[in-house]
This record gives C-alpha cells, sequence and structure tokens, in this order.
C-alpha cells in the first residue's frame, strides 16, 4: 500500500460511517427533545444543521455501499453525483414531510422557514458530496470497482 | 438519426424555455396559479429522461449493470439534485437582483416545497415509464 493511502487511511478510519451512525441518532434525540420542550431549541439550532449533514453523510455513503456490491463497473465521478443526487432525494422528501408538519403546527414559523429549508438542504449536501469524496476520492478501493 | 428520447428531450426543453420565457415576458402570466406547477412537473420529467438518456444512451452504459430498483431512484435523485440545484439559484437570483427590483422567484416557502413536490412527480413518472420500457425491452432478449 502506498504511503499516501496508508495515510489517508489513517485519518479516513471505515469507522466514521458508525460514527456518523450515532451522532446522527444523538442529534436526531436532541431535536426530538426540541420538540417536545424537553431542550431548549435555541440551543440545539446548531444540532438541526449538523443532523441534517450527518443525514446526507449516511444516506449517501449508505447508498454508495449498496451499490458496491450490485455493479463494478461505474466511473468514480459518478460515484460522487450518484452520492450527492441520494442525499438530495433524501433532503427533499425529508423537507416535505417537516415542511407539512409546519404548515398545520406552527404556521406562525412558516415566514422563517424558506431561508431554513434551504440551509437544511445544503447541509444535505454537504454530507452527501462528504461521502462522495470518501468513496471516490480517498477510499475507491472499498468499493473494488473496475478503474477507467 | 437521433433516437426519440433525444428529440423527445429536445421538444420539451423547448416547450418549457418557451413557456418560462413568454410567462416572464408578461405574455402568459405566472398569476396562473398552475402554470408554475406545470413547468415544475415537465421539468423533473425532462430531468429524469435527460439522465437516462446521457446514461445509457450518450455514454452508452448498458441498463443492466444497475439494478432495477436503482434505475428508479437513480433517476428520480438525479432529478432533485438538479430541482434543489435550481431553488438555490432561484433563492441567490432573490438575494442579489431582488433589491435592484427584479421579478422574485421564490414566493414563499409553499411555492418552494410545491416546486419541488412537483420536480418529483414529474421525475417518479419519466423513471417509472422508463424502468417499464426498459424492462419490457430487457425480457425480450
Amino acid at each position: 500500500m502506498p504511503e499516501s493511502r496508508r495515510l489517508r487511511a489513517r485519518l479516513v478510519p471505515e469507522e466514521h460511517l458508525d460514527i456518523g451512525w450515532i451522532v446522527l441518532i444523538l442529534l436526531l434525540g436532541a431535536d426530538a427533545g426540541g420538540y417536545v420542550n424537553w431542550a431548549n431549541q435555541h440551543i440545539f439550532s446548531y444540532s438541526d444543521k449538523t443532523a441534517n449533514f450527518c443525514g446526507g453523510f449516511v444516506l449517501a455513503a449508505s447508498a454508495v455501499r449498496y451499490y458496491e456490491f450490485r455493479s463494478k463497473n461505474i466511473r468514480l465521478d459518478l460515484v460522487f453525483i450518484f452520492a450527492l443526487a441520494f442525499a438530495s432525494l433524501g433532503g427533499v422528501l425529508h423537507e416535505l414531510w417537516q415542511n407539512w408538519d409546519y404548515v398545520y403546527l406552527k404556521p406562525d414559523l412558516l415566514p422563517f422557514m424558506l431561508t431554513d429549508t434551504l440551509t437544511d438542504l445544503i447541509s444535505v449536501l454537504a454530507g452527501g458530496a462528504l461521502a462522495g469524496l470518501y468513496y471516490a476520492v480517498w477510499r475507491p478501493h472499498k468499493l473494488n470497482l473496475k478503474q477507467h | 438519426m437521433p433516437d426519440k428520447i433525444y428529440l423527445f428531450l429536445t421538444a420539451l426543453l423547448i416547450l418549457i424555455l418557451a413557456t418560462h420565457a413568454l410567462a416572464l415576458g408578461g405574455f402568459l402570466s405566472y398569476g396562473i396559479w398552475w402554470l408554475d406547477l406545470v413547468l415544475h412537473f415537465a421539468g423533473g420529467t425532462w430531468l429524469g429522461v435527460f439522465v437516462f438518456w446521457y446514461l445509457f444512451r450518450h455514454k452508452n452504459y448498458q441498463v443492466g449493470i444497475l439494478p432495477a430498483s436503482l434505475l428508479v431512484v437513480g433517476l428520480i435523485s438525479f432529478a432533485m439534485f438538479a430541482g434543489v440545484l435550481w431553488e438555490f439559484f432561484e433563492f441567490s437570483w432573490d438575494y442579489f437582483a431582488g433589491p435592484y427590483g427584479a421579478i422574485l422567484a421564490q414566493r414563499s416557502l409553499q411555492d418552494t416545497m410545491s416546486d419541488l413536490l412537483f420536480d418529483f412527480l414529474g421525475a417518479l413518472v419519466a423513471a417509472v415509464f422508463l424502468f417499464a420500457l426498459e424492462f419490457r425491452v430487457l425480457k425480450r432478449y
């Protein structure tokens, strides 16, 4: 294994996927706590974006890993775009559900929600981009793809 | 001779752009509440078909390299990615050009959400149709 690859393997261990899941579950717990006033939502406002980021990362990484054993013949730049695309789909479906919720439960907050929704989507895409970079640039050997 | 999918993409793109231009120019009006929804539905369909054409006609990947479920989810995902980028563009347009009197692109959160929903529905129709088409072709061989 070349030195650069060994260094990258040390910097971005496979366990980070599991860490992504754990952080996501913790943040979702905090988010749920905010909903039922167990926690102050203002304190956890950054947790919302971080949860979106982790959600995008975990969703995209899981989709790419699922794809790994189904096909071995795809370009790495397409893997990156696949990751972004999967994160987008998850993010949009989540925002559609969340904002539907706001229309009925918290209509007074609606005027402020457009920026929130778009920053949520940016966070999700950033998470998906990181997952795409992880597999397409840092650890392509994990996918065992045929190299083009 | 260009294939049918290419012709469909060209015709639909011209229709979408022409309608959008007419609406912005005041000949049609975005005051027709459903026009925006129809254009986003058509846009979602166009994106789904475009990705299919690009991967399997232009780049000549074999459809069989993808599991069927991934074909449908993948096409919708690519369309949603482009849809989200479009909404980012609209937000940037309003942010930077809005103060100078430009027509606002995003009227409200409901507008953005309905745009994304109809992008999704358009892409879903395209993906299911293309899946059925290709599945029939694959089954024949």
